[in-house]
């Protein structure tokens, strides 16, 4: 691994374990996209780059989530699973657009597809990249990562007194 | 690394199947969002244009992916 990945991952492992415990999952959605940037999402995993030793978790249900990782030009037929995964999706939340489909550089709008996924869903950090590397992805997480402390730092938090 | 001339600009975004290099009166954008890669414009145009190498580009707005690139002499 080199120095600049050694740094970019060291940063990140002290940003998600300062706020999420070493506990930060990721659930992907797939809008239409052609499976390149899935591949390379896939790449985290393997053991060059292990995201999960940074404490970044795939999860297999919006509702453990904490960042969506979209995929693809927004399909129109992918609306509603869009449109549930993030409602599902607990507060705070980031919605990560990847790849150049999801920022609208391959397809225009038509009846097919929304042509980017901010058209469908509100997005914080967007990766660009046809498919972007997984040092892309990386840097792209520590960027999300900082719009959740941002976000988490915004929240009114309430303490439940005992018994209430 | 050549300068950008009207013709070279032209060129660049005629090569451009993305729509990701667009012509503005005086500038070229290159909208980084919609850069597939594919190294067209490297074809059309090697003396003006090169791969970066960068990949640390995740932005938080759409825009900030957009790259103004300033035609040098008579912009036509």
């Amino acid at each position: 691994m080199s120095q600049n990945e050694e740094t970019l991952a060291r940063e990140l492992r002290r940003r998600a374990v300062s706020l999420f415990g070493r506990s930060l999952h990721v659930r992907t959605v797939d809008t239409g996209s052609c499976a390149a940037c899935e591949s390379e999402i896939r790449l985290l995993a393997a053991p060059h780059y292990d995201l999960h030793r940074l404490g970044f978790f795939f999860t297999p249900t919006p509702r453990h989530a904490d960042l969506l990782l979209v995929t693809g030009p927004a399909v129109r037929a992918s609306d509603v699973a869009l449109r549930k995964t993030y409602e599902a999706t607990a507060d705070p939340k980031v919605v990560v657009a990847t790849g150049a489909c999801a920022l609208g550089g391959v397809f225009s709008e038509d009846a097919l597809t929304h042509g980017a996924v901010d058209k469908v869903v509100p997005v914080d950090v967007y990766i660009p990249g046809c498919p972007p590397s997984p040092l892309a992805l990386l840097q792209g997480l520590l960027v999300a990562v900082g719009r959740l402390e941002a976000k988490v730092a915004a929240m009114a938090f309430q303490v439940q007194e005992a018994g209430a | 690394m050549v300068a950008l001339t009207a013709e070279l600009a032209e060129r660049l975004e005629r090569a451009c199947p993305a729509g990701a290099l667009r012509r503005q009166r005086d500038v070229l954008l290159l909208d980084l969002g919609a850069c597939t890669a594919c190294g067209r414009c490297i074809q059309a145009a090697g003396e003006a244009a090169r791969r970066s190498g960068v990949f640390e580009l995740a932005a938080t707005q759409r825009d900030q992916l957009h790259k103004r690139i300033p035609i040098q002499g008579d912009a036509g």
